[in-house]
């Protein structure tokens, strides 16, 4: 595939590009470098006065103690229910009202789908202390399931664009001509749909699963037991006081990092698409 | 099928209740029935609550309100979160737009880069916060290290997050840094969606890449541009995490936005009714604030009609 | 079996109607076309035939009963869509076996039936492959086997071949007509192309505006239009229309507007005093029907040629004759064709027999003078 020729002004931008994503490559992934190298470097180094790109000496004692110290697994515990939580409900509900505002008609369609996303107009720190109120009132703080429908809510939105826009680009007749094969209204979504939405459904999945994860300020506020932290409100705690172990700190920050890594690279692995797809019909 | 979508401009008078309609409310409940729940009732509570007097349950009306607007301090904070999200808008715009249109030509590797930088926003808040205290640790930090001890650039460690004059701008780079990425993955997919033609179509009409860009490229753009923009507005301006773990609000209130103010008046001073009064004014300010974008769009829409 | 009836239906959009109480009966076992222009409304009335669409008003009856308020799924038939629709998840194995699933058939009947299907369409080395795999001939076989494996009484066609290249359109053109003479299912196909329907169909329904123009055999349509619209659709190129006032003083005679006068003679004048009322009318003339030879007893038209257009075996020509728009002559004789070129003036002949008359405010056919020859007789509706 040969290129056309190009003017020496595209040519000129053309390096441009190169060099600037160089750049931008640099600039979001080398902290992260830096991070997991921190991490594996024993103290001196790191509290030393030198710099080095590659460490010269590799250690897991933070590692070792990051798992077996402070509790941190059993936080990724916690951590993990929520978000499969999360992952599971806010998947299911935004296929099913996707599924409803794309191929139904009904009064108050549009405003629907509008509407979802102007949540995000709502200030979340307002929902704190009501948020504690009400949980606290139905014994469900320090409870994975609180976490969930918090989090949910919070994904809702914006996986339900995802969705809906994904949706809108599968054909009708397709989903048409299986009823008139003889499917149900639920057959054809069983047998059509849903393997069309699979790439959509699976990164709306993980995303549900990474802002259930990472969400910070409801985990911190409706858990009070230490023992029920999630992975972001211990790690946070690390942070506190006078003597920061960095070395501790950045090593359990790796390990909280690495599940996200995981389910995204496969989440990538499985489809390039899926979000591509589903928002580039706005 | 624009058959169906004209079912929608010319929808029926009277309200159809049949089987179509029941199914389409139905699949839609589940979704209305959590942001209701989850959202809308605790967040009317929290507008009753405005109005009372935490420790008696009397109703206090406005006081709350008054309170408020009379702290010289909340018009700063006001002007703070403006700052903030504007701030954030521009630079998660430029960056996003500029990565995207990098990102818009294969060339080898192209697509793992391209997931590959989406690093900043998938790690979590907290771990974000983390690393960027790291880098910017006055005694150990590695770019202070890099700075002041191996190229002498600086003589005293430049520590961000701690000098009031830097605070605002830094947290504005650490959360663009998060942000950006998925703006660009965003823009980078509306991208794709233009056909190539019409860039051909363009140079052979002798276009040179701004014309290209401002003929072609920034057309097919400026609508979901548009959305974003909005969905970013609302949701930067909400932002309480990412400040509260980088600066907890400081130093001092340097980095004290609307949402970081909400938390302190309400947990740190415990003043609760009162933090729920500024959350019911912050919500006031974002729906002009949506109300004011959809009426801009109408009329821009009719004027160039 | 495999009979459908349509009775006053109707489907409005708002104060869009998009069909207008159409009613219509479609012979079993025959292939009907349903013809008309963009936005005629044909694929909205193919959809309520198939049960996705529901008619505002009138009913819909499959032999006999009245299948209005069923689904798609219930009533016995299939349907092949525009874009074919194919399942790019599936197999052609499953795509085609999908129906037959639903119906609860067996997995061994299913595999039996989907390769006797498979082989009449001769895509039985497919059957693993997916759709996305095969080219755009196969997939079109693909489509037609998932409905005829299922052996329906009835299948729809939604525009099948309307994204088809020109040479696959007239393969496939021929294929189905082969294929529904051997199942003898009844077939319902859309279509934009007057030209398919003209060769393929038992019965074509002309739908103009969501109103059943003309419902009759091809030759009918073409001999005998119904009215300006029918005249004017049918026929390729289209047939020569113009404003005209009808005469009798010094004999029935046409004065066509800014051209010649056209005398009637005497064999013909009476057909044309008996049914074209004096004053303005449309008069129409096919291509076809016009001739260089010149025969001095026919009524004659002169013009210059503008315009040569040349297949092979017959060649268009486009005659200036100061009426407005060319007239339009079709000839396949081989003097003609190498001697007359643009920019000679010509003389063309009209046989009465050929003229057609519209009434000038209706668009109502007035009848042709031609006497009706024996041809199978149907019901026009309208």
């Amino acid at each position: 595939m040969s290129a056309p020729p190009v003017s020496r002004s595209r040519r000129i931008a053309n390096a441009v590009r190169y060099v600037y994503l160089a750049i931008v490559a640099l600039v979001f992934i080398l902290p992260f470098y830096w991070l997991v190298k921190t991490s594996l470097q024993p103290n001196d180094v790191i509290y030393g006065s030198d710099l080095h790109l590659v460490p010269p000496t590799i250690t897991f004692t933070h590692y070792q103690s990051a798992l077996t110290e402070v509790g941190l697994v059993g936080s990724i515990v916690n951590s993990l229910l929520a978000a499969v939580g999360t992952m599971v409900l806010t998947t299911v509900v935004a296929l099913l009202a996707a599924y409803g505002i794309t191929r139904y008609v009904f009064p108050g369609r549009r405003t629907v789908a509008r509407l979802v996303l102007l949540t995000y107009m709502f200030p979340n720190t307002a929902l704190i202390v009501p948020m504690y109120g009400m949980f606290a009132a139905y014994g469900l703080l320090n409870n994975p399931v609180a976490l969930t429908l918090l989090h949910s809510m919070l994904a809702l939105p914006f996986c339900l664009w995802i969705l809906q826009s994904y949706l809108e680009s599968i054909p009708r007749e397709l989903e048409e001509a299986a009823k008139v094969e003889g499917a149900t209204e639920f057959g054809a979504f069983r047998h059509v749909t849903v393997p069309q939405a699979m790439p959509a459904i699976v990164a709306v999945a993980i995303l549900a699963f990474i802002i259930s994860w990472g969400e910070y300020m409801f985990a911190y506020i409706l858990t009070t037991n230490s023992a029920k932290f999630t992975v972001p409100v211990k790690v946070t705690q690390l942070l506190g006081g006078y003597q920061v172990d960095w070395g501790l700190l950045t090593a359990a920050s790796v390990v909280v990092v690495l599940p996200v890594l995981a389910l995204f690279w496969l989440m990538v692995k499985y489809l390039g698409k899926g979000i591509a797809k589903g928002t580039g019909a706005i | 099928m624009s058959v169906r979508d004209r079912v929608d401009a010319f929808a029926p008078a009277g309200v159809d209740i049949d089987e179509e309609t029941l199914t389409g409310v139905g699949l839609v409940l589940p979704a209305i029935a959590l942001i209701a729940a989850v959202l809308v009732y605790p967040f009317i509570g929290a507008i009753r609550l405005s109005f009372l007097n935490i420790d008696t349950g009397a109703f206090v009306g406005l006081d709350h309100y008054r309170w408020l607007l009379t702290q010289e301090n909340f018009w700063s904070f006001t002007v703070k979160t403006l700052v903030w999200t504007v701030g954030n808008l521009a630079l998660q715009g430029f960056f996003g737009v500029t990565v995207a249109m990098a990102l818009n030509r294969q060339f080898p590797g192209r697509d793992g880069l391209r997931t590959a930088i989406l690093l900043p926003f998938v790690i979590p808040t907290a771990v974000t916060g983390i690393l960027w205290r790291w880098m910017f640790n006055g005694s150990w930090g590695p770019i202070n290290v890099l700075l002041q001890q191996e190229l002498g650039l600086i003589s005293t460690p430049f520590t961000p997050f701690v000098n009031e004059q830097f605070t605002l701008a830094a947290v504005t780079f650490v959360n663009a840094w998060r942000w950006v990425p998925l703006v660009a993955l965003i823009v980078f997919a509306v991208l794709q969606t233009i056909p190539r033609e019409q860039y051909e179509a363009a140079r052979i009409e002798g276009a040179g890449l701004w014309s290209e860009f401002y003929h072609v490229t920034y057309p097919h753009l400026s609508s979901a541009l548009s959305v974003l923009g909005l969905l970013g507005f609302l949701i930067t301006f909400n932002i309480f995490d990412m400040i509260w773990l980088l600066t907890n609000g400081g130093p001092g209130t340097a980095t004290t936005t609307l949402p970081v103010f909400v938390y302190e008046v309400a947990f740190k001073r415990q003043a609760i009714a009162r933090g729920n009064a500024i959350s019911v004014v912050l919500l006031l300010m974002l729906i002009v604030f949506v109300v004011a974008f959809f009426w801009r769009n109408q009329v821009l829409e009719e004027g160039s009609a | 079996m495999g009979k459908i009836e349509l009775d006053g239906l109707t489907k409005r959009f708002g104060d869009l109607v998009a069909v207008d109480d159409v009613d219509a009966s479609f012979t079993e076992g025959e292939y009907t076309m349903i013809l008309g222009p963009s936005g005629s409304g044909k694929s909205t009335l193919l959809r309520m035939i198939a049960g996705l669409e529901a008619p505002t008003e009138g009913e819909v009856r499959i032999d006999g009963e009245d299948v209005t308020d069923r689904p798609a799924r219930e009533r016995d038939l299939s349907m092949v869509f525009q874009n074919l629709a194919l399942w790019d998840h599936k197999s052609v194995r499953e795509n085609m076996a999908f129906g037959l699933r639903m119906a609860g058939v067996d997995a061994d009947e299913r595999d039996r039936r989907v390769r006797e299907t498979a082989d009449l369409l001769e895509i039985e080395d497919k059957l693993d492959a997916r759709p996305d795999q095969l080219s755009g001939g196969q997939q079109q076989r693909v489509a037609l086997g998932r409905s005829l494996v299922r052996e329906p009484e009835v299948i729809l066609f939604d525009e099948p071949l309307s994204s088809l290249d020109q040479r696959l359109r007239l393969r496939m053109r021929t294929e189905l007509r082969r294929i529904q003479q051997e199942t003898g299912t009844t077939f319902i196909h859309v279509t934009h192309s007057q030209e398919d329907a003209m060769t393929v169909a038992d019965s074509i329904l002309l739908i103009e505006d969501g109103v059943v123009e003309q419902f009759d055999r091809p030759l009918e349509l073409y001999h005998e239009p119904a009215n300006e619209f029918v005249a004017d659709f049918i026929g390729s190129p289209s047939m020569n229309l113009y404003d005209a006032t009808f005469g009798t003083a010094g004999g029935a005679h046409f004065e066509v507007e800014g051209g010649p006068r056209l005398d009637v003679p005497e064999r013909w004048a009476d057909r044309f005093r008996e049914r074209v009322p004096e004053g303005p009318v449309r008069l129409g003339v096919r291509p076809e029907a016009a001739a260089f030879d010149g025969d001095p007893a026919l009524p004659t038209i002169d013009g210059t040629v503008t315009v040569v257009e040349t297949f092979g075996d017959f060649t268009w020509y486009y005659l200036d004759a100061g009426l407005g728009d060319d007239l339009v002559v079709q000839s396949s004789d081989e003097a003609v064709m190498n001697s007359v070129g643009v920019g000679d003036s010509v003389t063309v002949s009209v046989s009465p027999d050929a003229i057609h008359t519209f009434d000038a405010t209706t668009g109502d056919s007035l009848g042709t003078a031609q006497v009706t020859a024996n041809r199978p007789a149907r019901n026009a509706t309208r």
